[in-house]
């Protein structure tokens, strides 16, 4: 991959990556400084990423992979979050809808959200989707469906709320 | 408010974000590479130190050693006390890695409190391209029985920890527990092992930290590996990589016991079993 091809990827993927990777943590600045950490190290590794068949799925793995990371290190106390990539907050807050959203996904169990991004926003088929979270695809068509019946039941309860 | 339609057009919705031009983001993949590069290199030059022996890194005797190899030194009572130059800790271990002393070495996982108090540590790291990672950490302590006592406190500090749980939401919980394995088979005159896993509320197991911890004489040797798969099956399949892959610096140890083996270990040298 060369330096143009490597631009376009970054250029046409990256909200993308970051919209997913933001639907499975719940933090959007956390996730896209998720997101351009795993480009820079997706350039790094540049010959290995020419060899693989789906560059955005490593990139959107290994920036969730970070996240979970991080909040790991974060939680644990022992060392500071990476702020390497830290950019201000310049971007506008996201709707009232999505923060809705992301906050019912976040009640999900982790296996049943990452199914349902992998394949909602995301935008990959059942098989894909169990190639890259490594489990049968029955289980990922279970996961999705016991996840979009737990997430239309928190989201009524949600709208009854309001 | 949303409903499970919207997910489908989630990415539509959001604001436009404002990321690193894409020139920025290769430069810092260039400065990445070449510092992994730097520091496969740094590893060999700190190997380098530590093979002639340096005043800082706690030897006392530097007469000739710039010449030809020491001995490895003694302590008072005859036990060494500084790694020797061709100790085989990075024999077997994936490349490339970052090897070097370290007197505050931040093991993983370790929930309790254990205070090191070690003559000389050294260690080799490898972190992969998708945070699979690996450790292991040599430590000389005075006497064996300095090492037998670290040894103990570490077992009892991570036996008896409680699971951490996970953020508010995450339904998910850090959980620790002892690995049974044959310690016959680790050629060491004592191993245990044990494990950090995340546990989530619909049975799925991930995060595996393994890590493995053997004392011969003065040395405790430890082994640790970090995957995202987890659980009983994965384990199953670490463990005896990680012994085939250490047999060799797991062979060497006997080196640190109380009456030496003459030459260092070679695989075949080691117990073999798995």
């Amino acid at each position: 991959m060369d330096e143009a091809e490597f631009d376009d990827f970054y250029t046409s993927s990256f909200q993308r990556v970051v919209a997913a990777v933001y639907a499975m943590i719940g933090d959007r600045d956390e996730a896209q400084e998720c997101v351009q950490e795993a480009f820079v190290r997706a350039w790094s590794h540049r010959r290995r990423l020419d060899r693989a068949e789906h560059p955005e799925a490593w990139v959107r793995t290994t920036a969730y992979r970070l996240a979970v990371s991080r909040w790991r290190r974060t939680v644990r106390g022992r060392r500071p979050p990476d702020r390497a990539l830290s950019l201000p907050a310049t971007a506008a807050p996201p709707s009232e809808s999505h923060v809705a959203l992301v906050a019912a996904l976040k009640r999900l169990p982790e296996s049943q959200r990452r199914a349902l991004v992998l394949h909602h926003i995301a935008d990959l088929p059942v098989h894909e989707i169990a190639r890259e979270v490594g489990a049968p695809e029955g289980t990922v068509k279970a996961r999705l469906s016991r996840g979009r019946a737990a997430l239309a039941a928190l989201l009524e309860e949600g709208a009854s709320r309001a | 408010m949303p409903e499970l339609h919207d997910l489908d057009r989630f990415e539509d919705g959001l604001p436009t974000m404002n990321p690193l031009p894409a020139p920025e983001i290769r430069r810092r993949g260039d400065r990445l590479r070449r510092r992994r590069i730097g520091l496969v290199a740094g590893g060999v030059a700190l190997l380098a130190v530590l093979a002639v022996g340096s005043p800082l890194l706690g030897g006392s005797d530097d007469r000739a050693r710039d010449l030809q190899p020491a001995p490895a030194p003694t302590g008072d009572a005859g036990w060494i006390t500084t790694v020797p130059d061709d100790f085989p800790l990075a024999d077997g271990f994936p490349q490339p890695s970052e090897v070097r002393t370290q007197e505050d070495p931040e093991l993983e996982p370790v929930c309790g409190h254990w205070q090191v108090t070690a003559e000389e540590i050294k260690v080799v790291h490898y972190t992969g391209e998708s945070e699979d990672s690996a450790q292991r950490v040599l430590m000389l302590f005075k006497d064996s029985d300095a090492a037998r006592a670290q040894f103990a406190a570490l077992r009892s500090s991570t036996t008896s920890c409680d699971p951490i749980p996970g953020a508010p939401g995450s339904h998910e919980e850090t959980s620790y527990g002892p690995v049974p394995l044959d310690h016959v088979a680790r050629g060491a005159e004592e191993t245990y092992a044990f494990s950090e896993q995340i546990r989530h509320d619909d049975g799925l197991v991930s995060d595996l930290t393994l890590v493995e911890v053997s004392r011969t004489g003065n040395a405790l040797y430890f082994d640790s590996r970090y995957t995202a798969a987890g659980g009983d099956v994965v384990i199953a399949e670490e463990l005896p990589a990680m012994e085939k892959a250490s047999r060799v610096p797991l062979g060497a140890l006997c080196r640190f016991a109380q009456t030496p083996c003459p030459q260092p270990a070679t695989p075949s040298a080691t117990p073999s079993g798995s």
